[in-house]
């Protein structure tokens, strides 16, 4: 019972701040909070002094509210955060209301957000995808085996494509506990760094979270030419055990719940957003320094958007409806290969070739669609993240059937290769750059 | 209507994202959430709420494809423009939950049609194409921590997932492969699994509404139903090449059992997981398993097998789709969204 009396204490204090306008003034604020549960004795607590109450001691150790307050920052910015959509949303009924009474009735909205905590997240000597100088630093809390984080990556790179040199994307390693393989491929990402191949090493394990094995990493790193023997000598020794354990222990004392934990230059950024909503915040960010966004040459590569603006990147809705059913297939995995190690395997096409199957189904009244088969243990298609029975059915947006298969010519020409095959009924895009 | 609900919710949007900045955003009331009317399809339930009723604020969803709209206007397969349709996979303007096309009455669009005072909104940010009740990375477990981590929490969930616990299995018999069926313990385990974070992250006074999970061993007679005398469309090519629902569309033998075995296994089994939703749900609302102590309300829309509902609806061919002739098309979306609102006490 005191247990919970204290509970409800604290989650009404922390809803009473965390719910403030932080930048309202003095005088909206209430000297006093009452709070009271069923019979206990009601507790007023001075909220002009409360960064330094003590609200318990625990083992003789006196806790602040301040310290309190540090340690779950987040979570009480997320409880701002809900505050003011509720706020906003009674506000709207309001409107309908003015509405009802008056259509041509004008709304001046000057409900604030609450302003997201900036909190000093190290990124020095740290591995960074982009230039150690980048103005904006997007730190990134993930762990290999998620699903969200996986679903990230596509939009981070078209973020990186879009600012160039302004933008930073650190990553910190935090498998969550239910990740099994988590943390043995944080370890294998971090031998891929100190042998020279960080980033593309990343987006090969993201182009199938759940072939997380050694196997598949050391295919991945001969493909980028990594030596395997130095490679499997740093995994096996886990290397990179401790550092790892200090990013899951800050990780952990931020207190931000799952990853994806993303913030923009400290700024907390919370949940999975689009492309375009980072964007704006990246902006925002860029204005603030008093540097301007250049963007890069809108050259169209074949197959790819990755240069594209990310006011893009996130489906028109108003598009939609006018395209019903014709939807944009998103970048399911987006993966950089190694041009050497391509053309290598080039040199196999004819045994290559083999694997692909005309299926039962026929288009067009004469070409049938092919699926792989056959392709257990063949490097080339399982370091691409193909899997056996995958249907093959573009090549940058080339139809690939029976009476045609372009996929050779692209891989041998293209820098850009998009594919979009069927997996278990499921649609799914691969944009391979060749470098 | 719908375009100026979808350029109101632009404008939280960006009132969302710029929270680091502080300026006045003006705009006409014209351009305020107005409770699109929707096209009149709603199941019973309908009408305006009773003064002093209260909707919910924030409503989402713990779904597979099905919630995602996946696939549900394409026509046709056997033509490379119809397949362009389906490589598009999910839509989400046609979801039962929160579909903004003007060819679906969606439940959202049913609550915001009943609301007069303000609109509720609506994500099915958890849901995903392929989920399961219990296998794969996105199962109910893995959606209800990420419902439970949403701001603002949602006050009313509902949870429509199972047709991939079926159709991604081998066999019936655990003898035959190595990935039967779930036995009604597992499935009851995942269930268990996903209400007890919800239950535990969910405020006080939410509500959580399981629906049915559909018929898959319809499918396979929708199909054939589907494809027959329609030259642009071919059900079975397709469900061979793509590898849909193959326990059920396979008309074979398949890892030694044939076809009228698994389709009977799965019709008992399907009753089988539908009733146990409905046994937790009562065993959650009743808090007779003492995992619900924040009287948050659990309610099963599948109620028995002589109750039509979303777990008992036979569905036909004009119910599933033509591209891969296995989701739910506009039709059945519409139908799925009828259903789950009539057995919607939250209103």
């Amino acid at each position: 019972m005191r247990l919970l009396f204290i509970s409800v204490c604290l989650i009404s204090l922390l809803s009473a701040q965390g719910c403030s306008d932080p930048d309202s003034s003095a005088s909206d604020r209430q000297s006093t909070i009452m709070v009271s549960q069923n019979d206990e004795p009601e507790h007023v607590i001075d909220v002009n002094n409360r960064q330094t109450s003590i609200v318990a001691t625990i083992d003789g150790v006196d806790i602040s509210l301040a310290n309190l307050d540090q340690a779950i920052q987040l979570r009480k910015y997320d409880l701002a955060w809900s505050l003011y959509e509720l706020r906003l949303q009674h506000l709207y009924g309001l409107i309908d209301e003015a509405q009802e009474r008056n259509d041509a009735a004008l709304a001046d909205i000057q409900l604030q957000p609450p302003a997201p905590p900036r909190l000093d997240i190290p990124t020095n000597g740290r591995y960074i995808n982009g230039p150690e100088d980048a103005p904006v630093k997007l730190v990134v809390f993930c762990s290999y085996q998620s699903a969200p984080c996986m679903r990230m990556q596509p939009i981070f790179k078209q973020l990186r494509a879009y600012y160039g040199d302004l933008l930073g994307i650190v990553p910190y390693d935090l498998p969550m506990v239910f990740h099994r393989y988590g943390r043995s491929a944080a370890n294998a990402a971090r031998c891929a760094d100190a042998l020279g191949s960080s980033e593309r090493f990343r987006e090969g394990m993201y182009a199938d979270i759940t072939q997380l094995n050694l196997m598949r990493y050391l295919s991945l790193a001969t493909q980028l030419g990594i030596d395997p023997d130095s490679f499997r000598q740093c995994y096996d020794n886990a290397d990179y055990d401790t550092l790892i354990q200090q990013d899951i222990d800050f990780g952990n004392s931020l207190n931000g719940g799952n990853v994806p934990l993303i913030f923009v230059n400290g700024l907390y950024a919370k949940g999975l957003h689009s492309a375009e909503t980072y964007a704006r915040i990246i902006e925002q960010e860029l204005q603030r320094l008093g540097l301007q966004v250049n963007p890069p040459s809108t050259e169209k590569s074949s197959g790819t958007d990755a240069a594209s603006t990310p006011d893009n990147a996130s489906a028109d809705t108003d598009a939609a409806d006018t395209n019903e059913g014709r939807n944009e297939l998103p970048v399911s995995v987006a993966m950089t290969l190694s041009r050497d190690w391509v053309d290598a395997h080039l040199l196999n096409q004819t045994e290559l070739e083999k694997s692909f199957k005309p299926a039962e189904h026929r288009v067009n009244e004469q070409f049938y669609l092919l699926k792989l088969a056959d392709i257990h243990g063949t490097d080339f298609y399982t370091t691409l993240g193909l899997q056996e029975r995958d249907v093959i059915m573009q090549v940058n947006g080339e139809w690939l059937h029976s009476g045609q298969n372009t996929l050779w010519d692209q891989l041998y020409t293209q820098d850009r290769v998009s594919l979009v095959i069927m997996r278990k009924g499921l649609p799914r895009r691969y944009e391979f750059s060749i470098q | 209507m719908k375009h100026s609900f979808r350029r109101a919710r632009s404008i939280v949007t960006l009132l969302l994202v710029v929270s680091m900045s502080f300026f006045i955003v003006q705009t006409a009331v014209a351009a305020k959430p107005d409770g699109k009317g929707g096209n009149g399809g709603g199941g019973g339930g309908g009408g305006k709420p009773s003064k002093g009723s209260t909707l919910p604020v924030a409503a989402t969803v713990a779904g597979d494809s099905i919630t995602m709209g996946f696939a549900a206007s394409c026509t046709g397969n056997v033509w490379f423009w119809d397949l362009t349709c389906l490589l598009g996979g999910d839509q989400p303007e046609h979801s039962w939950f929160d579909g903004w096309s003007s060819n679906v009455d969606s439940v959202i669009d049913k609550y915001n049609n009943i609301s007069r005072k303000s609109s509720v909104d609506g994500n099915k940010n958890a849901a995903a194409s392929g989920s399961e009740m219990r296998g794969g990375d996105n199962n109910f477990a893995v959606q209800a921590s990420n419902i439970v981590a949403q701001s603002p929490v949602a006050d009313h969930v509902e949870v429509l997932l199972g047709g991939n616990d079926i159709c991604n299995r081998g066999c019936v018999d655990p003898a035959n492969c190595s990935d039967p069926l779930y036995t009604e313990a597992q499935w009851r385990q995942s269930v268990q699994a996903g209400l007890d974070t919800l239950m535990s992250g969910l405020p006080s006074g939410a509500y959580v509404q399981l629906n049915g999970m559909p018929r898959v061993q319809d499918l396979y007679s929708a199909g054939i139903s589907k494809q027959t005398n329609n030259g642009a469309i071919n059900c079975q090519s397709v469900w061979s090449t793509y590898d849909i629902c193959r326990i059920v569309t396979d008309d074979g033998v398949l890892n030694g059992e044939s076809q009228s075995t698994r389709l009977s296994a799965i019709e008992f089994i399907q009753q089988r997981y539908n009733e146990i939703l409905s046994e937790e749900a009562m065993a959650y609302n009743t808090n007779a398993n003492g995992k619900n102590p924040n009287g948050i309300e659990v309610v099963s829309e599948y109620v028995n097998e002589s109750t039509l509902s979303g777990g008992t609806f036979q569905f036909a061919a004009g119910d599933i789709d033509g591209g891969d002739c296995f989701h739910p098309s506009i039709q059945a979306q519409n139908t799925i969204a009828d259903f789950e609102w009539t057995a919607n006490t939250d209103k």
